[in-house]
């Protein structure tokens, strides 16, 4: 799962206006004809992930690596498809969405009401948010001896530290996108002599909306890996313990099939939000 | 700029082509004598490197880098705190030629497929079951919805397994958390835990600062439990160097003789207080105990039964696919020309299969 901020969709949004004119011609002189243009991009998409199927059984097959270590490609398929068969990767995946679930939404709450109210009062800024922002800036694992300590080694660790993720994308969103916003539409708002209320609704919010979404893009993703690896250190259900299991057991193809699920998840999540982040705010990325 | 479909083709194309060509093996070169001889141990909450038993002694004492001084051979030690599945990785990636480790990680690396030997045996020690005062817990029966810490993957998962199954219970009985020796204390100590199984230099720290009370401990009897391992070698340095692996077995019955030594008793405790762990630990895990018994490297039927309830354990819980046979896996002729030459042939007595010394 990337960082990426809120630019890099565009290249793909803008793709198919660009193609309808000039790049239309370069795209399609070497592309199958027959293949329409959205089965192109799904089947070069698919290119990478095949390579490096290839790649992994190439290199299982001349025994780069010990079989103990690097696993073949249908061994890691047969033993996901078992996990998948007993109903113990779902399990595991629901704890952990669950978990990464309910830190988004505490830290991210609290992130977003800490930005909101660092951009909203000056004195705030001053004064309150180095130190919010330093407490911020100790990784999570920094953090972890300390937290153990004090939460013990339950779910309340891993709310916590989850929680302690998420904060800071979101307040960092919802504080430039208030500090950023162009002034002009305050002008605008002024001049048409909306009430207070309107003004938040029709102006203030969805003008810091798009910088909020991508904070909570950027909170889910660090979220979700920051989780994995607290469940790695102390847990007894999850993905992450999942693949601790698998690594002490020693058998890898445990491990692969976990690292492909929690990518895939990963990828799933961003997607789906980065989705919705173009159907909410689709203006923002025009105007870009 | 942007990456368009072309340029993205072609680097893939490139990218493909330079695997292929890479991908011609290299050919193992096995020389005369190697420049190292690499052993591991598992690893103590306080991350130095010394370890505990014989293989402590042969570390501390410098046996090895005595012995092959003159042949220009140097040692290489690693302690991993990861233990058992961390030595198993550093097997299979090639990086180690002797390993002093604990049971069950041993047999799920033996199952996963490494190619190793068992050339000795690194004795039995008790297993304690430590429980915090307030948790209620008496015996074994007790632990019964509670929860219980202890490393996976190691000797002491099988360890709780035995022990859970004295008492009637199942590992589905209990509220099982997978934590390393250091976080175990800190979790104890918090109060987030209620139980730790293990070895005594690692658990009995917490009886001796009071934050926990032994309630079970299969100490001064050979009940199932017991916490046993191996010292192996990989087959890549066995057949490459035979002479080389006899010597190092050789070096290593010789610290097991050291560590059998009742007169050695305080010098033993001084050298395993080098692990971090507080000497009194180890003072107390022996106390009424005679070292021989604990120390023995014979691969006798007591081993031999040990390793087999293991690998049936192992593969009821899935660690590895199919069981093996144990005495394929065991090479006793180092262990024994050892000691023929050393006259230690009546040094310890062995055990049958239920853990009891053979008369003669």
């Amino acid at each position: 799962m990337s960082d990426v901020t809120f630019k890099a969709p565009v290249i793909i949004s803008d793709r198919r206006p660009q193609r309808a004119g000039a790049g239309e011609g370069a795209a399609r002189s070497w592309a199958r004809p027959w293949l329409s243009d959205a089965a192109t991009r799904v089947l070069l998409g698919l290119v990478p992930p095949l390579a490096l199927l290839a790649l992994w059984s190439y290199a299982v097959r001349q025994e780069w690596l010990a079989e103990q270590i690097l696993p073949a490609p249908f061994l890691v398929y047969e033993t996901t498809r078992d996990l998948l068969l007993t109903g113990q990767l779902a399990d595991e995946l629901l704890v952990s969405l669950a978990r990464v679930g309910a830190g988004l939404a505490i830290g991210g709450g609290l992130g977003l009401l800490f930005g909101l109210a660092f951009g909203l009062f000056r004195t705030l800024d001053l004064y309150v948010a180095p130190t919010v922002r330093a407490f911020c800036l100790v990784p999570s694992l920094g953090w972890l001896p300390f937290f153990m300590l004090v939460f013990g080694i339950g779910e309340t660790l891993k709310l916590v530290l989850i929680a302690k993720t998420c904060f800071l994308p979101l307040m960092v969103g919802a504080y430039e996108g208030l500090r950023s916003r162009p002034r002009k539409y305050d002008e605008v708002a002024s001049a048409l002599e909306l009430s207070w209320f309107s003004r938040v609704r029709l102006v203030v919010w969805p003008s810091i909306l798009p910088s909020i979404l991508t904070g909570v893009r950027q909170a889910l993703s660090r979220g979700w890996k920051v989780l994995i690896l607290v469940e790695m250190i102390a847990s007894a259900a999850g993905l992450g313990y999942l693949m601790m299991w698998g690594r002490k057991a020693f058998q890898l193809d445990v491990v692969f099939a976990t690292m492909i699920v929690i990518g895939l998840v990963g990828w799933a999540l961003d997607h789906a939000l980065t989705r919705f982040q173009h159907r909410a705010t689709a203006w923002s990325f025009k105007a870009a | 700029m942007s990456i368009n479909r072309r340029m993205f083709v072609a680097a893939l194309t490139a990218v493909i082509g330079f695997a292929a060509v890479q991908a011609a093996p290299l050919p193992a070169l096995a020389a005369e004598k190697p420049s190292v001889i690499r052993l591991a141990s598992f690893g103590n909450p306080a991350g130095k490197p010394y370890g505990t038993g014989a293989i402590g002694v042969l570390r501390a004492q410098e046996l090895l880098e005595k012995e092959f001084a003159a042949d220009g051979i140097s040692i290489e030690w690693q302690f991993p705190r990861g233990t058992g599945p961390a030595i198993n990785e550093a097997i299979a990636n090639g990086q180690l030629d002797f390993a002093y480790y604990g049971g069950l990680p041993n047999i799920v690396g033996r199952g996963a497929g490494l190619k190793t030997k068992v050339v000795s045996s690194y004795g039995v020690s008790p297993s304690y079951v430590v429980a915090r005062p307030d948790a209620k817990i008496a015996s074994i029966a007790d632990l019964k919805g509670k929860k219980v810490a202890t490393s996976r993957g190691t000797i002491n998962e099988l360890s709780l397994f035995r022990i859970l199954e004295q008492g009637g219970l199942t590992p589905d009985d209990i509220q099982f958390f997978d934590l390393q020796t250091a976080d175990q204390i800190a979790a104890i100590t918090s109060g987030d835990i209620d139980a730790v199984v293990g070895g005594g230099s690692s658990v009995l720290q917490l009886v001796e600062q009071n934050i926990a009370t032994v309630v079970f401990t299969t100490k001064g009897s050979p009940a199932p439990g017991s916490n046993f391992g191996s010292f192996v070698v990989t087959d890549a340095f066995r057949e490459a160097y035979p002479d080389l692996t006899q010597r190092v077995v050789n070096k290593f019955v010789e610290a097991s003789y050291f560590a059998s030594d009742e007169k050695n008793r305080e010098a033993l405790f001084d050298i395993w207080a080098l692990t971090g762990s507080p000497r009194s630990t180890f003072e107390k895990d022996y106390a009424d105990e005679v070292l021989k018994d604990r120390q023995s490297p014979l691969l006798d039927d007591f081993y031999r039964a040990n390793v087999t309830a293991g690998v049936d354990f192992a593969v009821s819980q899935k660690l590895i696919r199919k069981p093996f046979d144990v005495n394929e896996w065991v090479d006793d002729s180092y262990l024994k020309k050892a000691l023929k030459d050393y006259g230690y042939e009546n040094v310890w007595t062995p055990r049958d299969s239920k853990g009891n010394a053979v008369q003669f």
